[in-house]
């Protein structure tokens, strides 16, 4: 029963807390609770304005990467059209350093293997990265590398003197080099890349073939 | 409607006026989420555009590639033999269907249409594990000459170049 009373007693005295609370006419809660609102909205605002510039500031080394990506990519690409036979099948590549201004060109890493060229860059933190495939067979060997690794495992070097013994579809062949090839290279911007197209030969006793591969090298 | 009208503007109990700042704070957080939202918009359109161009850009490469590939050359370059797309095409020259899609990374899965101009031939050249279900199909075509028979009768044709890729969602 007193336990009751208790109860009621609180409840009549925040029924006056209540009444005077809205009874007040200066409104101070009111002028607060606003004020408070606009600082934290004006925050929240100021805050994804700078979100979004340094977001805008990451793209822009985004692009600066992939742009350094895609002309290399284009560039190995591009001996790849290459036929056999003809002329050009040597280039030799420059990266291009007006390309390489918002990024620090000692914290780039570029590299490539048989199957796509990527572009890193780390920057305190948070590290942003650009990646092309290359449409053409590609191994980031030097001629004198590929040679020596195919005569390791065929005991033949594959060119025309010596083409490997394999037969038809060369899927040893084949899937050793690309094996081989998956490792990436690191590739320094400031020394020019080399860009080849060969040929390694194959035969299965009576008919030579070629099949061509695009070299990348340093 | 106009009693309505004189009695809201004469009103003078000032509702929302302590709250005016509030007001203003809600209009430029919207008006800032819309300038956020047509910008991502913008973006976005931009970066499928770039990406559906560098696509078509690879198809063109490889269609220029193909059209100058020294076995299916006719008589003189720059023309397409007949007789050649007939010998790749065969079920049975595996071996020369290898050798022309060799040079390409395997990671590439594409097929090669040509057709003369007046639809009376047509030859694709697959390597048979393209699966065109529900992939997007970046094409490209180039015009050409095929050269048929022997007689030396040449009809204008094209090549189509088609390229597999899963959907980009």
């Amino acid at each position: 029963m007193k336990k009751r009373i208790e109860v009621n007693s609180t409840d009549s005295s925040s029924l006056v807390a209540t009444k005077s609370l809205n009874d007040d006419d200066t409104a101070w809660v009111d002028l607060l609770l606003s004020k408070t609102a606009l600082i934290i909205a004006t925050v929240v605002i100021i805050a994804a304005v700078y979100h979004l510039g340094s977001i805008s500031s990451d793209m822009v080394k985004k692009n600066e990467l992939e742009v350094i990506a895609i002309d290399l990519a284009s560039n190995i690409d591009s001996v790849g059209t290459v036929h056999s036979g003809t002329d050009n099948a040597v280039k030799i590549y420059n990266f291009d350093s007006s390309a390489v201004q918002e990024i620090d060109s000692n914290r780039l890493n570029i590299s490539v293997s048989g199957e796509y060229v990527s572009c890193t860059f780390s920057d305190d933190g948070n590290k942003l990265s650009a990646v092309r495939p290359l449409n053409y067979r590609t191994l980031p060997f030097s001629p004198k590398n590929l040679r020596n690794i195919l005569t390791r495992e065929f005991s033949a070097d594959g060119n025309s003197s010596q083409p490997v013994n394999s037969i038809f579809p060369y899927t040893d062949l084949t899937e050793f080099l690309s094996i081989a090839a998956a490792e990436e290279l690191s590739l320094n911007i400031s020394k020019e890349v080399n860009i080849e197209k060969t040929q390694v030969f194959v035969t299965d006793g009576n008919e030579v073939n070629e099949l061509e591969y695009v070299l990348v090298y340093q | 409607m106009n009693l309505n009208m004189s009695s809201f503007i004469s009103d003078e109990r000032a509702f929302l006026e302590p709250n005016n700042d509030i007001i203003a704070t809600a209009m430029v957080v919207i008006g800032f989420v819309v300038f956020a939202a047509i910008l991502s918009k913008t973006f976005i359109a931009f970066d499928d555009n770039s990406q559906a161009l560098e696509n078509y850009e690879h198809a063109a490469m490889i269609a220029q590639d193909i059209a100058s590939y020294p076995p299916l050359q006719g008589s003189r370059p720059e023309l397409i033999s007949a007789e050649s797309l007939d010998r790749i095409t065969a079920p049975s020259s595996n071996e020369e269907r290898y050798m022309f899609f060799q040079r390409f990374s395997p990671n590439l899965n594409f097929y090669v249409e040509v057709v003369t101009d007046d639809g009376n031939y047509q030859w694709t050249i697959t390597d048979g594990a393209v699966s065109r279900n529900g992939r997007d199909v970046i094409a490209s075509s180039l015009p050409i000459v095929i050269e048929l028979g022997s007689s030396a009768r040449c009809v204008p044709g094209t090549i189509t170049v088609k390229i597999m890729q899963n959907k980009w969602e």
